[in-house]
């Protein structure tokens, strides 16, 4: 599992949402720079299609920043960050799932791109992501917090609004689910 | 180690490597840019305003705060009271009847005395040039 992020980059990032409210337009840039990656992991780990990717990343940013006011350091940034994210994502399924008129999970697990880099993938990694779209939001998002991002229970459980023994019990729920697929 | 713990292992790995490769075809510099650029652009309501005295409820305080100080300084003017008088009475309140007296008595010295009057111009043309040398005497001291 990745280790979990330090102590001290959270620090950092506190300063840097401070800089950004005083007006200081490098702190945004130094966020975004430092977190992009991982965001952008996690929602294509959750269904994101890699066509929206990019915009999806850049419009869970925007909501953060627009929102940052309702960030009191209950979690990290960059968790409270993948939480934004995830009603980005949940929101693109709407929109697509309304121009398209197709199941929402149909939508966000579709795979654009070249058909050799997605053979690459691996068929088990393949089977994984669909997994993954199958299962119940909540499940999917405590899953791929501690299992892609290397969060504990406790953190992931401030940044969902839950306790950590429902977030072990999702998480749980989710790996007894995408074995069974796996298998 | 068990069957279960290699599956959960062999499970975190396939996701931790999952969205690897997109996310490593990001072009996070351009991103930033992009997002700054939005964010310049934006009326960022959750962005606090760096100048707190710009804020129209600020600026609605301080012109009250100028009323009310301008309208007591017109009223001072214009009505002539002033709390002087009552701390002067407070004053005399605490003075026995000796020390009214002392007072009294040197007040009436006072009001006899012409230089202690500040003439006007109107009553220095009417004085003569004794009266004149006189008054700039006692002016002098």
């Amino acid at each position: 599992m990745p280790p979990a992020e330090p102590a001290a980059r959270q620090t950092d990032d506190v300063e840097l949402i401070a800089a950004w409210q005083a007006g200081d337009e490098r702190g945004a840039r130094e966020l975004v720079t430092r977190h992009a990656r991982a965001l952008a992991r996690f929602l294509s780990g959750a269904g994101a299609p890699e066509a929206d990717l990019d915009d999806l990343v850049q419009e869970t940013f925007i909501r953060a920043f627009r929102a940052i006011g309702r960030f009191r350091g209950q979690c990290q940034f960059r968790t409270w960050l993948l939480t934004i994210g995830g009603n980005a994502l949940k929101d693109l399924g709407r929109r697509l799932a309304r121009r398209r008129v197709v199941p929402i999970d149909d939508q966000l697990a579709a795979r654009d791109g070249d058909p050799h880099q997605r053979a690459e993938a691996g068929e088990v990694e393949e089977r994984l992501r669909s997994g993954l779209g199958r299962l119940p939001r909540m499940q999917r998002e405590v899953f791929l917090l501690r299992a892609q991002q290397g969060l504990e229970y406790t953190e992931i459980a401030a940044a969902l609004d839950t306790s950590a023994g429902a977030a072990r019990v999702h998480y749980h729920h989710a790996v007894r689910r995408l074995k069974e697929w796996l298998e | 180690m068990n069957e279960d713990h290699l599956q959960d292992e062999e499970l975190r790995r396939l996701a931790g490597r999952l969205g690897s490769e997109a996310a490593e075809r990001l072009n996070v510099d351009r991103l930033a840019s992009a997002v700054v650029t939005r964010l310049q652009s934006d009326t960022r309501p959750g962005r606090p305003a760096p100048r707190w005295w710009s804020q129209p409820g600020w600026l609605r305080a301080a012109a009250a705060i100028l009323l009310l100080a301008g309208g007591g300084i017109l009223l001072r003017q214009t009505t002539g009271v002033t709390h002087q008088a009552h701390y002067v009475a407070d004053d005399l309140q605490d003075l026995s009847a000796d020390q009214l007296r002392e007072v009294l008595g040197a007040l009436d010295q006072t009001l006899a005395e012409p230089a202690a009057i500040e003439p006007s111009d109107d009553d220095l043309e009417g004085l003569t040039t004794e009266q004149l040398e006189q008054l700039l005497q006692s002016l002098e001291g």
